[in-house]
């Protein structure tokens, strides 16, 4: 009786969490500003709204290094050294509240509503 | 098993660290099977559950840290040894605080524990390198993933340490 209200109660705090995280997920659509970071050090933000034509990058040096494309249908990584492939298969993207990461480079691309370098939109090279 | 020859413990030891190795090195082989980083089968803790039942916890210790450090060179990448040091220490910590209390049935429970601490440790290491907290969106995939995939790894070296005990002697 005791173990079976435990196991009742742990289930439905298991579905109320998964709830709560697809509730919260759902917002951060507005989020259309690309801020791409290696190893904590931002490198460039892009305002995805004004992007009218693809445009591909390299960051990072050889054995770290990734191929960024920036398009109208969103950012991600098209290539990179990296054994695992895991951001590539993240494709490209607009939004969400989840950053695209190579975690054996170091590289993050997160997304924000605004833009934290207070800079033009395209902006190149390390602000900070 | 449990032996105090010096020799039977450094051989038994090394060849649990080259079993570990080997499953690591194939796993690392093994395309990610999808796009959320940081979701993986973590195979190579069995031995390492194995060796904590069989050997206890500084023997485990031991076959874990050659096996992160040798794993990381095979993988070529240093990044690699960060990211398992934190997420297998992690986990180790917590299973080596729960085997005293734990019993050997429950040795399934202990990895899932273990399989969730190792996924906290690795995020954790993570938002330090990159220093992007918006990563923790992952960890509730990261937590479910863990404990499936822990359930399947305790199970495995449950399955082991019986086969070991029941099995035919070879010496």
């Amino acid at each position: 009786m005791n173990r079976k209200f435990l196991w009742m109660s742990g289930i439905l705090l298991l579905l109320l969490a998964a709830a709560l995280f697809w509730f919260l997920r759902q917002r951060g659509t507005e989020q259309h500003v690309a801020i791409i970071s290696q190893n904590g050090q931002i490198l460039r933000t892009v305002d995805l709204d004004t992007i009218t034509e693809t445009e591909t990058f390299v960051v990072g040096e050889p054995g770290a290094q990734n191929t960024i494309q920036i398009s109208p249908e969103g950012i991600g990584v098209i290539s990179a050294d990296c054994p695992d492939q895991v951001c590539v298969h993240q494709g490209l993207r607009q939004h969400g509240p989840e950053p695209i990461v190579c975690l054996p480079n170091g590289l993050s691309i997160r997304f924000s509503a605004t833009d934290p370098s207070g800079l033009d939109a395209v902006t190149g090279g390390a602000a900070h | 098993m449990k032996s105090t020859r010096p020799a039977y413990r450094l051989a038994m030891l090394s060849l649990l660290t080259a079993v570990a190795l080997i499953i690591f090195v194939i796993e690392a082989g093994i395309p990610p099977l999808t796009t959320i980083p940081g979701i993986k089968m973590g195979l190579s803790n069995i031995i390492t559950l194995v060796a904590m039942v069989l050997f206890g916890r500084r023997e485990a210790l031991l076959v874990l840290l050659s096996r992160i450090f040798l794993g990381s060179l095979f993988a070529g990448q240093m990044m690699t040894l960060l990211y398992s040091l934190s997420g297998g220490l992690l986990c180790f910590v917590v299973c080596a605080g729960i085997l005293p209390v734990l019993p050997a049935k429950r040795l399934w429970l202990m990895s899932m524990i273990g399989a969730v601490f190792h996924n906290i440790g690795q995020i954790a290491m993570a938002i330090f390198i990159t220093s992007t907290p918006e990563l923790l969106w992952y960890l509730p995939v990261l937590l479910v993933s863990g404990l499936i995939s822990g359930c399947f790894t305790g199970w495995a070296a449950q399955f082991v340490l019986f086969r070991l005990k029941s099995g035919p002697k070879s010496s």
